[in-house]
């Protein structure tokens, strides 16, 4: 008798662990498969800080603009990471940030020169100033391309991978010309921007 | 043999044009004229667009030390 009500038993068994297994296994039911991709597409990215690389950081913050907004009070400018001359880029980016509010481009070229420590009062020449307010000078100007290419980027105009490639070109000259770099080595590199520039915005319609 | 003359003396002048206009004395004085303003920025230099922005960026490179 028992011989016999086993494989009764077994049977139904499987019968019901193979619907179990099938219900599970299923993709027919699009609500549950919602619920489990909402919290992949959703999650937000806490900080593009934890970005290993240079490039990673700065696509990171053009992919998501509200992590760039908070970065750009709480983290360090990218430019001013070298201990060598973090606490005078700092003061540049913090007096020069009124400059960029500035509607007016020959007012807003006055302000950049004023904070580079840049005077033409008493027949002074750009020549004649000191490097470092020189130095300063061109790394309002390249902050300025910067933004201009963040605009594009977010306008539409180029992708986040064109935009991305070139602020990391400037990004890399700005800290070569604040750690005071051979004028020949920093030419190079603007050339090699310069190129690239050209070639992303030729497409570009103004 | 008139035409022939006038054309004689269209050719001279054209090629003498072409001559004075490449020859490298003008380069000189181009550049010459470009190296004086080449490194000294002034405050009526516009960075309107971004290619003035480029230039503006290239002359201040020029005045480094």
């Amino acid at each position: 008798m028992i011989k016999k009500v086993y494989p009764l038993l077994i049977i139904p068994l499987l019968i019901l662990t193979s619907f179990v297994i099938a219900a599970g296994s299923s993709s027919g039911n699009a609500e549950d498969r919602e619920v489990e991709r909402i919290p992949s597409t959703t999650s937000e990215i806490e900080s593009c800080e934890t970005q290993e690389t240079l490039r990673d950081r700065i696509k990171c913050r053009m992919e998501n603009p509200s992590v760039a907004y908070r970065e750009a009070y709480q983290a360090v400018e990218e430019a001013c990471r070298d201990n060598r001359y973090k606490e005078r880029c700092e003061n540049l980016y913090k007096n020069s940030a009124k400059c960029y509010n500035e509607d007016n481009l020959s007012e807003r070229k006055r302000c950049f020169l004023n904070e580079s420590g840049i005077s033409f009062n008493a027949q002074g020449t750009f020549r004649a100033a000191p490097d470092e307010n020189k130095r300063n000078y061109v790394v309002l100007l390249l902050y300025e391309l910067q933004e201009r290419i963040e605009d594009m980027q977010s306008d539409g105009n180029i992708t986040v991978d064109q935009a991305t490639s070139l602020v990391e070109k400037i990004v890399e000259i700005k800290r070569m010309i604040l750690a005071k770099e051979p004028r020949s080595e920093i030419v190079v590199k603007i050339n090699e921007f310069k190129q690239e520039y050209r070639t992303v915005l030729t497409g570009v319609k103004k | 043999m008139k035409i022939l003359m006038w054309v004689v003396v269209a050719i001279v002048i054209v090629g003498g044009l072409v001559w004075f206009m490449s020859s490298p004395e003008t380069d000189n004085s181009n550049s010459e004229a470009n190296s004086e303003y080449r490194g000294e920025i002034t405050e009526s230099s516009s960075i309107q667009s971004d290619e003035q922005v480029l230039a503006e960026i290239d002359n201040a490179i020029e005045g480094l030390e």
